[in-house]
């Protein structure tokens, strides 16, 4: 609403439209100047790609046999995880393999990065009063560090298991999974048991962008304002089993998972969200892929959540601390959606279209044993998003990336909120490039440069007006 | 230049608010999508062909470049760090993988499907198809021209990788090994012929025309038909003696290769005996495998190849297969 406000003010001084034109024009200017040197440099610098990153050295393979650029797949890339970190070949046998070898990987990003916020409400201070102002924070920094290990245990039961560790804080198990591959040898059912990411074809885990406005997508984690589901969204990873099947080729694809309705929390006898729930959540996805003569193999897909979410717990007070013992009043949520990655040859675009609710419990924060609570008129929350991201892969050592991005309200939860009916929408962009300088056979490395922004409708806590969030990175990418 | 980033980026995001977002997100992927296009379509076309003018007669080079085209292998790339070559490639008359070619000449292919990323390619991904396109034109009696360009295609993109010329090269090599070796042919055959007796005295008379030429009575119209007969005779000499001496230089290759690869097993070879009662012969170094064949104590195999636990051997009636370590010992 402010932004068309704004647009009204330039419609009526001439003389501010003459300067938001020249101020237009020295943008367009500037990027094309970026985007000249930019080529430049790509064109200068790059080489041909012959790395051996951390998994392919298993097979004495460059990494380009896997990735289109690291860390996205290529067609044979997710066959070769379809099928259970096999080839298929005699390579596979351990007869091939160095002794020396160890399955291991080290990933972290030291960076310095820049985060700005607008209109964000601070206190007032000594020699300034309290009110909206833009935060700008910027410096040197480390991201959080991954440490993975996968691969085979024994012939076709494969296995991954990531501790990763956020600056400042614990470990914990970004995934810790076994999975039997090929049974009955069919590569149609292969079932993996522990936590794991949700089988799609569009990886947030193996996506180009790592910025905090860029680095995930808002679709997978998109909860409305006011909101108390505790699913964080299919991009994150979550506990139970998954029987999935592919086709020899992976073309088509099919998985289908039964999952503690915990949002990936372990620890069924603690204290936490893990140690709370009894329900149960299910995921599916099916995707298909075939050839376009000419351009490529393209793939289109379609995917549902459908799940619960607790709205009270049973607590215990001991000693005067109150712990949540068993999560009560489930209510549920579906995440329904459809995706196509197309294929222009060196140019891919991946498109997403997603539809999420949320009962009228979760989208109104009330515990399900008190509906007396509920406001009048209140509904479950709906919405709509989805997203347009393009790669162009220059060369396997050098990927540029763009993305537009939007996520927004169809039905807020109560007539309250429909007043603002933008409250919580999110557009935002993200635009980017890696460049792989150097793939050795025990490591690689890549120069990450990166700019996202992000608009939400009407948060800010003061006025009640959009804020633009943006991330700015620039970091050194770095497995070893 | 980072300063020039920088300031670009920072310039676009002080006039995000002026130009619009969805408009500024149009601009960014329109030209990301303007880039990609043109310069995918420069990387399509990137690599440049090997050429080379010989001195040989068209149907030398073309049977040396067929034998080549047959060899069942690739030479100057390959998948795996431990090879060497792509093998398993075949020949082909015709490819899809290069636009018709409508000049002169003859053009045959080799062709090596589901290859993975392999070496010597620009910008090698995933899984596709290498192949070898070679043209032979005759320029002159003596003189042939030859074309090699190698390509690997991606299964998935239909991208186009020209090879960065090594593939091309050492095919070239391999061309260039066999026309050697035709050559040394000939010069032993004429080396033969000049030591041979009844050769000497046919090539004597061979030879002797243009010296004796002018000595010739041309209005002697029998002496004319006797050197005649003698030309076709020894001419069809000539063809029989080239004729076995192709036929004993394939037959001598063909040992040579044969003697070369149980040179390069016995140097890898190692004779081992079966110390256990008994000793499952497997089809791949796994407890649970599939049992070939089952060995008695004190039979002799040959090592082809080892892991830490696991050998592969060759059984005395010639089956292949793994046996644990554990069961064998080295022959004192």
């Amino acid at each position: 609403m402010a932004n068309h406000a704004q647009t009204g003010d330039r419609m009526q001084l001439p003389d501010v439209k003459c300067r938001q034109s020249t101020s237009a024009m020295r943008f367009l200017r500037s990027f094309l100047t970026v985007a000249l040197l930019l080529s430049s440099f790509v064109i200068v610098s790059s080489q041909p790609g012959h790395a051996i990153p951390a998994f392919a050295r298993k097979y004495g393979l460059p990494c380009s046999a896997c990735h289109i650029g690291w860390p996205i797949l290529n067609v044979f890339g997710q066959q070769f995880r379809d099928n259970g970190y096999q080839i298929g070949n005699e390579r596979d046998s351990p007869i091939y393999q160095n002794p020396s070898y160890w399955p291991i990987t080290f990933r972290v990003t030291p960076q310095w990065h820049l985060e700005s916020q607008t209109k964000v409400a601070v206190d007032p201070t000594l020699t300034t009063p309290g009110g909206e102002q833009t935060i700008t924070n910027h410096g040197f920094d480390l991201s959080g560090l991954d440490i993975w290990t996968a691969g085979t245990l024994y012939k076709n039961i494969s296995f991954s298991v990531l501790p990763s560790m956020a600056e400042g804080d614990t470990f914990h198990f970004e995934n810790a999974w076994v999975r039997f591959d090929n049974l009955l040898n069919s590569p149609w059912l292969n079932f993996k048991f522990g936590k794991f990411e949700l089988d799609t074809l569009l990886s947030e885990k193996r996506f180009l962008t790592l910025s905090n406005v860029g680095g995930s997508w808002y679709n997978y984690h998109f909860l409305p304002q006011g909101d108390i589901n505790g699913f964080g969204g299919i991009g994150d990873n979550q506990i139970g089993i998954e029987l999935m099947g592919h086709s020899k080729n992976s073309y088509a694809r099919y998985s289908i998972a039964m999952l503690s309705s915990v949002d990936g929390n372990p620890g069924l006898t603690s204290a936490g969200q893990g140690g709370t729930a009894r329900t149960y959540d299910v995921y599916a996805n099916l995707n298909e892929g075939f050839q376009v003569r000419g351009l490529g193999v393209q793939r289109v897909g379609v995917f549902g959540y459908f799940g619960r979410s607790p709205t009270y717990f049973l607590t215990q007070t001991v000693d005067g601390v109150t712990t949540p013992i068993q999560a009560k009043g489930s209510k549920s949520f579906s995440r329904v959606g459809a995706y196509g990655w197309w294929f222009l040859k060196a140019l891919d675009i991946e498109t997403l279209y997603m539809h999420g609710q949320d009962s009228v419990y979760l989208g109104n924060g009330v515990a399900g044993n008190d509906p007396g609570a509920l406001p009048a008129g209140a509904v479950g929350p709906t919405w709509n998003g989805g997203f347009v991201e393009a790669h162009y892969t220059v060369n396997p050592q050098f990927i540029f990336t763009g993305r537009y991005e939007l996520v927004h309200m169809s039905r807020q939860a109560n007539p309250t909120l429909a007043a603002t009916p933008n409250l919580g929408n999110v557009d935002s962009f993200t635009i980017g490039y890696r460049w792989y300088p150097i793939m050795f056979s025990r490591a690689g490395l890549a120069f990450h440069n990166e700019y996202a922004q992000a608009k939400t409708g009407n948060t800010s806590i003061l006025t009640g007006s959009d804020q633009t969030i943006r991330s700015v990175l620039i970091g050194f990418d770095f497995d070893y | 230049m980072a300063e020039a980033v920088f300031e670009g980026v920072f310039a676009c995001t002080r006039m995000l608010p002026a130009i619009g977002l969805r408009r500024a997100c149009a601009i960014c992927l329109s030209i990301l999508f303007l880039c990609g296009l043109c310069y995918s379509r420069s990387r399509d076309t990137a690599g440049a062909s090997f050429s080379i003018d010989l001195d040989k007669p068209f149907a030398e080079v073309l049977s040396a470049v067929s034998d080549v085209a047959h060899s069942g292998s690739i030479k100057g790339t390959f998948e795996y760090r431990d090879e060497e070559q792509l093998n398993g490639a075949q020949f082909e008359e015709k490819s899809q993988l290069f636009p018709a070619w409508s000049g002169p000449g003859k053009v045959l292919y080799k062709v090596r499907a589901k290859t993975l990323s392999p070496s010597h390619f620009l910008n090698s991904n995933d899984v596709g198809t290498v192949a070898v396109r070679y043209v032979v034109q005759e320029l002159s009696a003596n003189s042939t021209r030859l074309f090699i360009d190698a390509v690997f295609i991606e299964n998935a993109r239909h991208h186009g990788h020209p090879s960065d010329g090594y593939v091309e090269t050492c095919e070239f090599g391999e061309i260039g090994k066999r026309l050697k070796d035709r050559d040394r042919v000939q010069t032993q055959v004429a080396a033969g012929e000049q030591l041979s007796p009844g050769h000497e005295s046919s090539s004597r008379s061979d030879t002797s025309p243009p010296e004796n030429e002018p000595k010739v009575n041309p209005a002697t119209s029998s002496a004319t038909a006797r050197v005649e007969v003698v030309d076709s005779a020894r001419l069809a000499d000539l063809q029989r003696v080239i004729g076995e001496q192709r036929t004993l230089l394939a037959s001598e290759s063909a040992k040579l290769d044969q003697m070369e690869a149980q040179a390069r097993q016995l140097r890898t070879s190692e004779f081992v005996r079966v110390k256990a009662d008994r000793a499952e012969l497997k089809s791949l170094p796994y407890a649970h495998a599939r049992v070939v064949e089952a060995l008695a104590r004190g039979q002799e195999v040959t090592v082809l190849s080892k892991s830490t636990y696991w050998y592969q051997v060759r059984s005395e009636d010639g089956k292949e297969g793994w046996i644990s370590h554990a069961l064998l010992e080295v022959q004192p």
